[in-house]
């Protein structure tokens, strides 16, 4: 920080960083100085002249959000010269504005207008103008509509959109007095805005609202405002919501936190109106002969308890089986993990993550100890190379992405690969477009690239890598086929990119590594990620802050939940099941004794799958998973599924899964609930109730409080969820420093061992978590796909995720403003393709693999290669894992979601 | 030159677009940017779509509306107006509407200072200046375009 | 009988301006030659000494901005951009110059660029100039090919590449920050003053912006020298001027002539008299500009002696009226240019230049007492915008305004 310089204001002594903004030092000490323009997350812009002040030898007046402040700076800020200037601005901007005003939005120049006694129109000096400039106002969005005439054209919803968000795509036209904003082409809903909303949090006046709950919020009836932890995916931003009735009727972002700072997506700032959906689940379902029966929680928890309780007796605990969430707080995925483990007595407890960055996460353990992203969210903007990586990063985690491309306008190179176009290809120095299921073979190019130009670290390599050279040399060995002019042959990429992103990666000062899910979710996932990390740790990018390898989580809590233990092969904090001390200390904890806690790993998600299929496994409980439509190779789970003797399913709506159930329980989402949430940076962020839950609808965890009592497994009566957390606190050493209390504002970043201990914000400064401290090379070989196209499949099948919606749209579908931007499957195909079998844009066609079919609607676009096609998972009535394969990854056992050889049929 | 071709002589770069626009227009039939150009422009120089509606909207040489082959452009600066503008702009169109076989050939437009003050008052027809104009001036002068364009025609 | 004084004119209408052939054989590209023997430093020294001023219209001392260009840093790049978006209303003269001599431009960025060290320059050029543009990037590419612009000029280490940019329309672009946004592909809006483009100019680096007749002085400069050049003109305002007489004048057009020539003498000189029975006003600087009146005809034209009398030399523009015109029309086609021209971006201006032009568009319907209110009223609106205003353009409105009520209030008040 620079140093500190002193000043007067109104002849106040104040002293300040020299070159702080005048403006906000002024306004900081007690100074308040109006503006309309200025917002501290903003450059300067000096467009409303309000907050123009006198400094001393300076002509004229001066504006001071323009100003930095300097030692001995005499400032006049208010005297009747500035207020007389600053009323008559205000009077005369007041003449182009529209003031009728609804109560639905904060309005800063509402606030002014009393300030100065200009409320009444008769008070102003200046004639109204604002009728004769005919501005039609655009409500073609699905989330806001924009008013010009209650523009002020501050230009801070241009900048919130440009400067926050990295997006751009709004502008003025025309100019003067005639100027207003447009987005697109002028019609907002055709344009690129992809409904973030910054823009309507930065209006200060109301020109831009949101649609949403327009007709029905009125600020002065909103009870309450509470902020907690986004829903969707794992950047975790900080929402404030607004209560309203006991109703959520808006959603804004918390200014001045981490990870985002105020920034939301169309998600966090739309997406919560599935809370009040009426189709919530609100009473305990019970399958009477194949229907649903209303039914008290007694008969259901009496039930379930007795039907669990007989197959464990009569088939034994490992029969029993439980499936946690991804969604859920910390808190419940710790009382689900530990009933699983008390009440069924086994540790087949496994959840998505499975189906996500299992891979990565078993990468990472043996390679470097964690299996969590080594960095805080900042550092995506400021290391000097980002590599991203099967991570369409603007859709998955748009607040993640807004700190890239901050990181891209500051000169920051970004390497994207990746076989589909994402739009952050946008923002890169260099895409790759590998063809699907190369990428061992692309990064053992890229490796070769980096050791035969002498770019690897051998510093690094002898210091903080097991075995040093001679683990490097193996590694030399295995990657020494692999010139660029072979890989290129392997996966389509030109040998000249291959170089260049080696070079830009090993010779960047920093370099970040961002995986995603195009990596993870394959047969050679972990070997992929092994590659990764094999770069990483010959180049030494990793071990110091703006180093590493984060791979962005996908759900809220997934992180969270392997955290704390929903884990069939470890328990809470990564301890292996293995460990026996730990197992003691647990059982202690718990107020169980040792024997009955299970030793023997269990389970993981398709494996219970299967296990079913098998008839081995008996009974499942699903808390708030939908595997009818994540899992792999659908029509295989169904069956499973079907052939359960008592499936539980604990959710907030139906869903696919719901109507295999034989007892369904009407849970809470996360806006009913206190608890937390740990995002993909490793903070732990407090989640707040907001509403109470609907009907008979209960929190997750009290249910399981209550069953593991019925079952004859009490747990400690709880006061509340901050009890629980210090209770999974203690058995978990990375969380052991941290409380509810300590985290009321700011999360910590994990590991955070005591409670004095500020968190960790980057991992491996000293040492690798692995037994040795040292970071392991795992050489691996290409290997071709088992799953080849052939002239029946021709097309190789990609899947993932858009923007609009979320998992298994449970959530996302049932908000409006989502579905008003996409409620629609479709499959991308590159335009050759799409002429050579004579399909056309929006035509309804079959896409069958050897597992199943499905049908869905034909886009054509060069987003994907030739051969190639691409289809978002959403939709249910599509379901994309109808095709896929459950052929696992051998090592994490996840499933290659993003390759199956496909065809496409004209249904007519 | 279709906008192709005009997109591949220009570097990818922003500070570009209005040569771009410049040449887009001039080449278009229709002395004017479409919505189809203006999406070319935006993909060539990866900017979102705002950016070059906004820049088109400020610019006043740069049209959204269609327009006919000739653009007459009366020029309406203090000085100009002050030696008769108004009787030039009344006398084109008076000139125009008296041939209604042209019609399809001239839009007329207002613009300021053409930079012309020498030689007020002024207008200009596409590219070409014309100057030190009086109403029997503009008579001969629509008349060899309309002309010289029927002759183009035979 | 007044003779013009042709330095920046020297060669208009004598050579063919699209041959570099006939510039060389008039001493074109020796003083950029001379140029490459001096140092920079001694250059900038020479401007100084010359008492060049900005002949855009703020007159600011040139060599001065040289100089600080220079400063700025010593081995980051550097940009030299001319200012040819000649859009006030009355001015012609950048024009002029382009059309018939564009080497003269050419020659003296050459000069300003080795003087602070630039590599790249542009000639924004007010994309109406056809033939300017066309003219200028011929001659650039004769240049080139002479070996005056590219690597390593004339064996020496300095290399140096010209492009033209043509504006779209905007006078505001005239402004050098918004002329920056333009040439960045922006829309024109003003930037933030300071930083100055010698500090942070065209992406960010330091940047020297001068007028095209401010250039076109800068090779006879070095050929000659300092002293010869402040032989013409006043002692403030040394030089020569290119002054652009229209309106009601028998014999509109350009005329280079010594700084502090009369107005009088330029109009029945050079102008050949009023065009009518008598002049009623001149409008002098166009229409950021003042009313000047008889009383002021034999005023001098030069920076300072017009300053004195609250009137604006602004960019040479001399518009005479005779005694029919209507200065309230006058005034009205002004007012309305400038809320053509406002960018929108600050208050104060987009709003007062509106509600300016909407009030003075209802002064032809008054009683003489309400003109008087109005009249008062707008000018305290036209200074509160000029206090308070952005950019030069919201400061410009009140010099036409209070000019013409200081000067001409009883017929504003009184004329229907």
């Amino acid at each position: 920080m620079s140093q500190s310089v002193k000043f007067t204001i109104d002849d106040k002594q104040v002293s300040a960083p020299w070159g702080s903004n005048l403006l906000k030092v002024a306004r900081e000490n007690g100074f308040n100085i109006p503006s309309l323009c200025y917002h501290h997350k903003l450059s300067a812009t000096g467009a409303c002249r309000l907050c123009l002040v006198k400094i001393e030898g300076t002509r004229g007046l001066v504006a001071s959000c323009t100003v930095k402040v300097d030692e001995g700076m005499i400032i006049t800020a208010f005297d009747d010269e500035l207020e007389q200037t600053r009323k008559y601005l205000l009077d005369y901007l007041l003449s182009e504005h529209n003031d009728s005003y609804d109560n639905t939005y904060s309005d800063e120049l509402r606030d002014l207008m009393f300030r100065y006694g200009l409320n009444k129109p008769e008070d102003r000096f200046f004639k109204p103008i604002w009728q004769n400039l005919k501005f039609q106002p655009d409500k073609s969005s699905p989330v806001l509509t924009y008013d010009p005439s209650k523009c002020i054209k501050c230009f801070r919803c241009i900048k919130a959109c440009d400067e926050v968000q990295g997006k751009n795509v709004l502008s003025f036209t025309d100019r003067g007095i005639n100027s207003y904003i447009i987005a697109g082409n002028g019609v907002w809903g055709e344009s690129e805005c992809d409904g973030c909303g910054e823009c309507i949090q930065l209006c200060p006046t109301g020109a831009i609202v949101e649609k949403p709950n327009r007709e029905v919020i009125k600020l002065d009836k909103v009870a309450r405002k509470i902020i907690t932890t986004c829903p969707y995916c794992g950047v975790g931003c900080q929402i404030e919501l607004l209560v309203q009735d006991g109703k959520i009727v808006r959603s804004n972002g918390v200014e001045g936190v981490s990870p985002n700072d105020g920034r939301l997506c169309v998600k966090g700032r739309f997406g919560y109106e599935f809370v009040h959906s009426t189709e919530r689940l609100t009473k305990p379902l019970i399958k009477k002969n194949g229907e649903f029966i209303e039914s008290t929680w007694d008969e259901a928890l009496n039930l379930i308890a007795s039907k669990f309780t007989s197959i464990k007796n009569e088939f034994g605990a490992d029969a029993l089986a439980g499936y946690a969430s991804a969604k859920c707080t910390n808190e419940d995925n710790y009382i689900f993990q530990k009933f699983i483990r008390t009440a069924f007595g086994t540790n087949n407890i496994d959840y998505c993550t499975r189906l996500c960055h299992a891979s990565t996460v078993t990468a990472m353990l043996k390679s470097i100890g964690d299996g969590a992203g080594s960095n805080p969210i900042e550092d995506f903007e400021t290391t000097d190379c980002l590599l991203i990586i099967g991570n369409n990063i603007i859709d998955t985690h748009p607040i993640t992405a807004t700190y890239v491309k901050k990181g891209a306008t500051k000169g920051q190179k970004i390497i994207v690969i990746d076989p589909k176009w994402t739009p952050i290809a946008r923002y890169a120095s260099i895409w790759l477009q590998p063809k699907l299921g190369t990428d061992v073979a692309l990064l053992n190019g890229i490796v070769h690239v980096i050791i035969t130009n002498g770019w690897h670290n051998i510093n690094f390599i002898k210091e903080r890598v097991e075995d040093g050279m001679e683990a490097f040399k193996v590694l030399e060995q295995l990657t020494s086929k692999y010139t660029p002019e072979y890989v290129e042959k392997i996966t389509g990429v030109d040998a000249d990119k291959i170089v260049l992103a080696a070079k830009l990666y090993a010779k960047a000062p920093t370099a970040m590594i961002a995986t995603g899910m195009g990596m993870s979710q394959q047969v050679t996932g972990t070997n992929n990620v092994f590659c990764l990390l094999n770069m990483m740790l010959i180049t030494g990018q990793v071990g110091r802050e703006r180093c590493g390898i984060d791979p962005p989580r996908g759900q809220n809590n997934v992180q969270g939940a392997t955290d704390v233990g929903c884990h069939p092969y470890m328990l809470s904090g990564y301890i292996p099941i293995s460990d026996e001390k730990n197992r003691r200390k647990v059982a202690d904890i718990w107020g169980i004794p040792f024997e009955s806690m299970p030793s023997k790993p269990g389970l993981t998600t398709v494996e219970i799958v299967k296990a079913a299929h098998e008839g081995k496994v008996k009974g499942l409980f699903i808390m708030g998973e939908n595997p009818m439509l994540t899992d792999p190779n659908l029509n295989h789970t169904e069956e499973a599924l079907r052939k359960l003797d008592f499936l539980v399913v604990q959710d907030i709506f139906h869903t696919e899964t719901t109507r295999f159930a034989d007892v369904i329980l009407p849970a809470s989402t996360w806006a009913e609930k206190n608890g937390t949430f740990v995002n993909s940076d490793r903070r732990v962020l407090m989640v707040r109730k907001a509403v109470d839950c609907p009907g008979e609808a209960r929190e997750d965890w009290k249910i399981l409080h209550e069953l593991a009592k019925r079952m004859g497994k009490p747990m400690p009566n709880y006061k509340d969820e901050s009890e629980i957390f210090d209770e999974l606190a203690m058995v978990t050493p990375i969380l052991a420093g941290i409380s509810h209390k300590r985290i009321e504002v700011h999360g910590i970043q994990w590991p955070c061992p005591t409670s004095d201990h500020p968190g960790t914000s980057t991992l491996y400064i000293d040492k690798f978590n692995t037994s040795t401290g040292k970071g392991k090379l795992f050489p691996v070989d290409y290997v071709e796909q088992n799953e080849r196209v052939d002239s029946e499949y021709p097309f190789l099948l990609n899947s993932g995720r858009i923007l609009y919606h979320y998992h298994s749209s449970t959530m996302s579908r049932k908000t409006k403003a989502l579905r008003d931007f996409i409620n629609q499957s479709y499959v991308l195909i590159n335009p050759i393709d799409a002429s050579k079998i004579k399909v056309n844009n929006g035509q309804k066609v079959v896409v069958r693999s050897k597992r199943g079919q499905l049908e869905t609607f034909i886009k054509v676009s060069d987003e994907v290669l030739e051969g190639e096609l691409f289809m978002p998972w959403h939709f249910s009535e599509s379901q994309v894992n109808r095709l896929t394969r459950d052929e696992l990854d051998p090592y994490s056992k996840i499933a290659p979601f993003k390759l199956s050889a496909v065809r496409i049929e004209n249904p007519e | 030159m279709d906008v192709t071709t005009i997109l591949k002589k220009y570097p990818k770069r922003r500070d570009s677009v209005i040569e771009i626009l410049h040449e887009i227009q001039n080449h278009d039939p229709q002395n004017y940017l479409s919505e189809e150009s203006l999406k070319k422009v935006a993909t060539h120089i990866n900017l979102p779509l705002a950016q070059i509606y906004g820049i088109v909207g400020y610019y006043s040489m740069l049209s959204l509306n269609p327009r006919k082959k000739f653009v007459i452009q009366v020029c309406k600066s203090p000085i100009c107006g002050m030696l008769g503008s108004q009787s030039i702009y009344d006398a084109v169109k008076v000139k125009i509407s008296a041939r209604p076989d042209s019609a399809n050939l001239f839009t007329i437009e207002k613009v300021e200072c053409l930079g012309q003050c020498n030689q007020s008052p002024c207008m200009m027809i596409n590219k070409e200046i014309y100057g030190n104009l009086t109403p029997q001036k503009i008579e001969s002068i629509i008349e060899e375009i309309v002309i010289s364009e029927q002759n183009a025609q035979k | 009988m007044i003779q013009e004084k042709r330095i920046a004119l020297r060669n208009s209408g004598l050579i063919n301006p699209e041959s570099i052939d006939e510039y060389i054989q008039c001493g074109g590209y020796q003083a950029f030659a001379k140029a490459l023997t001096m140092s920079p430093s001694d250059i900038s020294e020479i401007i100084i000494d010359s008492g060049l001023r900005g002949r855009g219209g703020a007159g600011f001392p040139t060599g001065t901005k040289e100089k600080s260009t220079a400063q700025t840093c010593i081995e980051c790049l550097k940009y030299i951009v001319c200012n040819a978006d000649e859009g006030e209303p009355g001015t012609f003269k950048d024009r002029i110059i382009m059309e018939t001599d564009p080497h003269n431009l050419i020659e003296g960025m050459l000069i300003a660029a080795w003087s602070v060290g630039a590599s790249v320059g542009y000639i924004y050029v007010r994309g109406e100039y056809h033939l300017s543009i066309e003219r200028l990037n011929i001659a650039i590419k004769q240049a080139e090919k002479k070996g005056f612009i590219g690597e390593n000029i004339l064996n020496t280490d300095f290399s140096f590449t010209l492009e033209v940019k043509p504006g779209a329309g905007s006078y505001l672009c005239g402004e050098e920050l918004t002329l920056i946004e333009s040439l960045e592909g922006k829309r024109g809006y003003p930037r933030i003053k300071p930083p100055f483009p010698a500090q942070k100019g065209l992406w960010d680096h330091p940047t020297l912006i001068n007028n095209v007749e401010t250039l076109a002085n800068f090779a006879p400069i070095i050929l000659y020298g300092a002293d010869w050049y402040k032989s013409f003109g006043t002692s403030k305002s040394p030089g020569t001027k290119i002054f652009c007489l229209s309106g009601d004048v028998k014999r509109p057009g350009y005329y280079e002539v010594d700084m502090g020539i009369t107005l009088i003498d330029l109009i029945n000189e050079f102008g050949g008299g009023v065009n009518g029975n008598s002049i009623k006003s001149i409008l002098i600087g166009g229409a950021a500009g003042t009313f000047a009146s008889i009383n002021h005809l034999n005023l001098p034209l030069d920076f300072d002696s017009l300053k004195e009398q609250g009137l604006t030399l602004g960019s040479g523009a001399v518009v005479v009226m005779n005694e029919t015109r209507d200065l309230l029309e006058m005034l009205t086609s002004i007012l309305d240019f400038f809320k053509h021209e406002s960018c929108g971006k600050c208050i104060p201006c987009r709003l007062g230049t509106a509600q300016i032009l909407n009030i003075t568009e209802r002064i032809q319907e008054m009683e003489p007492k309400e003109r008087e209110s109005t009249f008062i009223n707008i000018i305290q609106q036209a200074e509160i915008m000029a206090k308070t205003s952005l950019c030069p353009l919201g400061q410009s409105p009140i010099l036409p305004l209070k000019s013409l009520w200081v000067n001409f209030a009883n017929e504003l008040i009184n004329k229907f």
